[in-house]
């Protein structure tokens, strides 16, 4: 299994979800190698300057996933953990976005292109004229590595089926798929267009279009990606199973924390980006805010956008009722549920959001917008079309005027959210595993 | 002679519009009067013309033999008035035909025997009224919103002089009992009991359609024959279901207004069959037995009983804050604030706390089909929305202050003649 996100090294759900489904799958009696580009060993994997793929050695060592927890579960016996030192960094912070900009700028004035000796050449079809636009050379460069590091990997071990998650472990997936003509599964999590909208970039654009063309099976994390993927890769719908995330009821435990303010807490988490809607969020706020006068909002996440954020509620007059935490870590996270009267994720674009359902576990009623992943699956959750603030403020107002609708969501969300166990998830991939292997 | 007893429940609700917090205060107009009338047009156009016009051609070529009888809801016969009134000329027209009973509901298709009896009451006072009135006849049978019975119903029914009673066959109800039977109720001195036989209703109203039904297609001819399975000495087999069921549940291309045309036919080539209204099988049948009806049943969803409507937290919350606002509305009402009590009432219609059901089961999709909001909890919000504006306004009209209409509702000129122009 190809990934490059696995606790406790997360920045958003893709680490989660890897780790959910691969507890769920060793649980199902699968054994499963996870090769990531980087390990919890930090130290090794954040130098910007590792750009000379051809020479990174390859690892050896095995690296047992220690959980968090005092007790060692049976289920990791079974996951093996490789390492590969790398620079690859999926998400950014607004601090690390402001230094990715600098340095691409002055990248494109001192380098030229850098040499990525079109792997497509040696993985077979693809097109070297997909390299175009600014994405910042190192980001490529590592897909790159990882891809080697992969096939180094994938020679002196013996598997049945490559199964990949997103598209920076996509070129490794297709290059070993070749190479061992094994079932290839592409499990997209997220799609350019979701994260980047119409600035998608032409380059992840050819690697998720070339991937999920050669891919035997897709899975996709809601119907909601599997038709944009349907569409705008044109993939037969067939060949896509959604296969939904799901949540792991002890890790959500909700600590008892006390909020620091006297009245109502509307909580966005989330990673500060465009995507995430953060600027729908202030903008509902700002109407709440004007209604109700002991409302409080809490803006948690960091990224590209949270800048522009902090300005805009400076400018809608609402700063001193929004309190902006900067990124949280689990326990944090943990502890904003508790606080919380209501999770609002009003993403533009969303695969699924996780978050959403550990709100739920939590016993937070949420709301969550129709352009989601999670809407498909949530019943017991508040809907809402992102840029529609109005209908969004109303059904705030909503949550925190009526006890019975709080009281509905909380209770039957419980139950619902009770009920999306990774074990399920876990099944429909093992089941097209073994359709693949047989 | 056993009696083949249709009866078709004909009920549309007034869906609110769109209705935010912001609108608190600002609008008081709640319902979506554009989505409304197009239902209202396209159900006319796609059932209860077409529909009718085959009923009334089967009376006139059976001689008056086919019968059946109708239930209308009030809000159903105001949205005729206005906006189909050759529709409902239809309907009048079936009434003159001598073969048609037309029942007696409340006026607003609500769920006040389980807020405020007295208003209950008066729903059916004013309706039974309006039913005269319009076709021609006092309706002495009556049903309850979504057949719902129980003992307090069909006592309190009796005192208000009704003969029969529709209600549902239930297999809690009856256990080894048959639904074919007329029973009395505990409580009851003559009130007749004739219930739904749910199979064969539900064979017409709900699997017609379905492919995946090993007897799709069915055909008029078979389902004459499983009428026949029913023992001869059987009374009467009661088929209740909702009127939209033909050409508009099941659209017509399904067959389904075909199957009706030609069912008489083939019930009446059978001599043990003939058609009877509810009245005529009520006043011919002593009660087997008097039913015991402790709680109650209603013809919804698996459970039977008034979980559709009142199951969760919202829903009894909202049933709650509406009835809360009764008296305050009659006050206002009789202040001349006659809209207030006219949008209360279209508030008590129980179609809008069924949108707000959040079941999980394959009911599931039946409230789904019905609903105009996406979740049961959007329902919610609008709904009491809306209630808290109204709450607003009668408070400001038993304060005497401005901003309420005094002028009554604004009807359409041309009402529709009653009986025998």
């Amino acid at each position: 299994m190809l990934g490059w996100e696995y606790p406790p090294e997360i920045t958003g759900g893709l680490g989660t979800a890897c780790e959910g489904l691969t507890r769920a799958l060793t649980r199902a009696g699968i054994d499963v190698l996870f090769v990531a580009p980087r390990t919890s060993a930090r130290s090794e994997s954040e130098h910007l300057e590792l750009l000379g793929c051809d020479q990174v050695p390859i690892p050896r060592r095995r690296l047992r996933y220690r959980p968090r927890s005092a007790s060692p579960s049976p289920a990791n016996e079974s996951i093996e953990w490789l390492g590969v030192p790398s620079s690859l960094r999926p998400y950014q912070t607004a601090r690390s976005y402001h230094q990715h900009l600098r340095e691409l700028a002055e990248a494109k004035r001192n380098w030229p292109e850098p040499k990525v000796e079109a792997y497509w050449e040696e993985s077979g079809p693809g097109s070297p004229h997909a390299f175009l636009g600014g994405y910042g050379p190192t980001l490529f460069l590592e897909v790159e590595r990882y891809a080697r590091a992969v096939c180094e990997i994938a020679a002196r071990r013996d598997f049945d089926v490559i199964h990949a998650h997103d598209w920076m472990t996509f070129p490794a997936a297709l290059r070993v798929a070749e190479r061992t003509g094994k079932p290839l599964v592409c499990h997209v999590h997220a799609s350019e267009f979701d994260r980047r909208g119409a600035h998608a970039d032409p380059r992840v654009g050819a690697i998720e279009r070339l991937a999920l063309a050669h891919a035997d099976r897709v899975v996709a994390v809601s119907h909601y990606t599997a038709d944009l993927v349907s569409r705008r890769y044109e993939i037969d719908p067939a060949k896509i199973a959604v296969v939904h995330n799901a949540i792991d009821p002890e890790r959500t435990r909700s600590s008892s924390s006390r909020k620091p303010v006297s009245g109502p807490l509307v909580l966005f988490l989330g990673r500060m980006t465009s995507q995430k809607g953060p600027a729908y969020f202030l903008e509902a706020a700002s109407q709440v805010a004007a209604a109700r006068h002991d409302v409080h909002f809490a803006i948690c996440g960091d990224g590209d956008e949270l800048a522009a954020t902090i300005e805009g509620a400076a400018r809608l007059g609402i700063a001193r009722r929004v309190s902006f935490t900067g990124a949280l870590d689990r326990e944090h996270v943990a502890r904003m549920y508790a606080m919380a009267d209501l999770y609002v994720m009003p993403s533009v674009s969303e695969p699924f959001g996780l978050t959403s359902l550990e709100a739920m576990a939590a016993d937070v009623p949420v709301i969550v917008s129709r352009q989601s992943g999670a809407a498909e699956v949530l019943r017991q959750s508040l809907k809402v079309d992102f840029w529609d603030t109005v209908d969004l403020a109303n059904k705030i107002l909503g949550v925190l005027r009526f006890p019975a609708l709080y009281r509905q969501l909380v209770e039957e969300g419980r139950e619902e959210v009770g009920q999306l166990r990774w074990e399920t998830s876990a099944a429909s991939v093992a089941g097209l595993y073994e359709e693949l292997a047989a | 002679m056993t009696a083949i007893t249709f009866y078709f429940q004909v009920h549309q609700p007034y869906r609110l519009r769109r209705y935010t917090f912001f609108d608190i205060g600002k609008r008081h107009e709640y319902f979506d009067d554009p989505e409304n009338k197009r239902i209202l047009e396209r159900v006319a156009e796609r059932c209860y013309l077409p529909m009718n016009a085959i009923l009334l051609k089967e009376i006139e070529r059976t001689k008056g033999k086919f019968r059946c009888a109708f239930s209308l809801s009030g809000t159903v016969l105001d949205q005729l008035e206005e906006w189909a009134p050759e529709a409902l000329q239809s309907f009048v027209d079936l009434a003159e035909t001598g073969s048609v009973e037309f029942l007696c509901e409340t006026s607003h298709h609500s769920m006040s025997f389980m807020g405020d009896t007295d208003e209950w009451a008066e729903q059916i006072v004013n309706h039974r009224k309006r039913i005269r009135e319009l076709f021609g006849k006092r309706p002495t049978t009556f049903r309850n919103t979504e057949l719902v019975i129980d003992n307090h119903i069909a006592r309190a029914l009796e005192d208000l002089h009704f003969e029969a009673l529709l209600g549902e066959g239930a297999d809690p109800l009856l256990g080894a009992r048959k639904p074919t039977e007329v029973y009395g109720v505990k409580g009851c001195e003559k009130l007749q009991l004739l219930l739904r036989s749910y199979e064969y209703s539900d064979d017409i109203a709900f699997r017609f359609s379905n492919k995946e039904w090993p007897e799709y297609p069915l055909l008029a001819d078979t389902f004459a024959k499983w009428l026949d399975r029913v023992p001869a000495k059987a009374p009467f087999i009661g088929l209740f279901m909702d009127y939209e069921t033909f050409g508009e549940h099941q659209w017509a291309e399904t067959g389904i207004l075909d199957f009706m045309e030609f069912l008489p036919r083939f019930v009446l080539q059978n001599e043990r069959f003939e058609f009877r209204t509810p009245k005529q099988v009520a006043r011919k049948h002593a009660a087997a037995e008097k039913l015991d009806i402790p709680r109650p049943i209603s013809w919804a969803d698996a459970e039977r009983d008034l979980s559709a409507w009142l199951g969760n937290h919202m829903q009894r919350a909202a049933h709650e804050a509406v009835y809360e606002l009764g008296p305050d509305v009659k006050r206002a009402a009789k202040l001349g604030h006659t809209k207030l009590l006219d949008d209360w009432r279209k508030l008590t219609t129980s179609d809008h706390t069924y949108y707000m059901a959040t079941k999980h089961r394959s009911d599931n999709e039946v409230h789904e089909y019905f609903s105009p909001y996406d979740t049961p909890h959007d329902a919610f919000i609008t709904f009491m929305n809306v209630v808290e504006d109204l709450s607003a306004e009668v408070q400001r009209a038993l304060a005497g202050g401005e901003g309420v209409t005094l002028q009554p509702q604004a009807k359409p000129a041309s009402r529709v003649s009653g009986r025998k122009r």
